[in-house]
């Protein structure tokens, strides 16, 4: 779990200017393809050197991030894209991860707990919530990697 | 448009990747899962995979913006990889720098298809097609489910 820096707080999304992402992943929003995110994103901690036990926050945090767009973004007879992008900047990782739908609403006969967001927002530095420039809906979160981890 | 714009299908991912140490390690990993999704057996899950890392390695070379810019399509019995946009004459390039001494080009050794082509409007910008076939070594799960299974 991540031990230093404020606690995740869901608020608008962040103004900063936009940098291109290291990593940028669009699949279909499925279920099946939340395995598929967590699988590169093992990949891509592999590379900078993240210890396990980071890592393995970093990977529950991003499934919680995909799963609710898989069950809340679209409705279920409808295909939309799932997108994830990655940056490393000063030592952190910042996940993106954005739907094209109708982004993270309540729903009645939702099957989570409603324990999605407040999980990401103790395991990452911090949590956004908001919509980027084409207005879809768009979780952020921030990683402190370890002291070892970095750009190789 | 290229390929960021267009929505992924079943068993299709977009990846973009910065080149360096990351793209190897990312690109694997999707094309492994695809592979062996789409029932890929072992010997061309590797091919596949030594495919993945050729491209992670050389692309970003030939890329207009210095990263690995792939969609890959696994379906049963192939999976695919389209490599770009590539600066004009990229794809040749590509293929080309995936010779190694002693070995021979690893993309043409091992893929059934190469195929370089451009689109209209992109100012030259090439892709590269990769294809790799594979027999199945046993019916695939819904072959052996059978068409009335419920």
């Amino acid at each position: 779990m991540a031990t230093d820096g404020s606690r995740g707080t869901p608020g608008p999304a962040s103004n900063e200017v936009t940098v291109t992402p290291d990593l940028e992943l669009k699949l279909p929003a499925r279920a099946e393809n939340v395995a598929v995110v967590r699988h590169a994103f093992g990949g891509f901690a592999e590379a900078l050197s993240v210890d396990e036990q980071t890592l393995a926050d970093i990977k529950l945090a991003i499934t919680e991030a995909c799963t609710n767009v898989v069950i809340h973004a679209y409705d279920d007879d409808e295909d939309g894209a799932l997108e994830v992008d990655a940056s490393i900047d000063d030592r952190r990782l910042i996940v993106v991860i954005r739907d094209r739908g109708r982004g993270i609403v309540p729903r009645p006969d939702s099957p989570g707990l409603g324990l999605g967001l407040p999980l990401i927002a103790t395991l990452a530095e911090s949590l956004e919530l908001g919509k980027d420039d084409a207005e879809h809906t768009e979780v952020r979160m921030t990683f402190a990697l370890d002291e070892d981890g970095g750009v190789p | 448009m290229t390929f960021n714009d267009v929505e992924p299908g079943s068993n299709e991912a977009s990846v973009t990747v910065v080149g360096g140490p990351l793209a190897g390690p990312v690109l694997g990993r999707v094309v492994g899962m695809l592979a062996a999704r789409a029932d890929c057996p072992i010997d061309r899950l590797d091919d596949a995979l030594l495919v993945a890392d050729a491209i992670a390695a050389k692309a970003a070379s030939f890329s207009y913006d210095g990263r690995v810019n792939v969609f890959v399509s696994a379906e049963i019995g192939s999976i695919e990889l389209l490599v770009g946009p590539l600066r004009p004459d990229g794809a040749d390039d590509l293929v080309e720098s995936a010779a190694l001494p002693g070995v021979g080009n690893v993309l043409e050794r091992v893929a059934d298809e190469i195929e370089a082509s451009q689109r209209d409007g992109e100012g030259g910008a090439e892709y590269l097609r990769i294809r790799l076939g594979f027999d199945l070594q046993r019916p695939s799960m819904i072959d052996r489910m059978g068409s009335d299974a419920s």
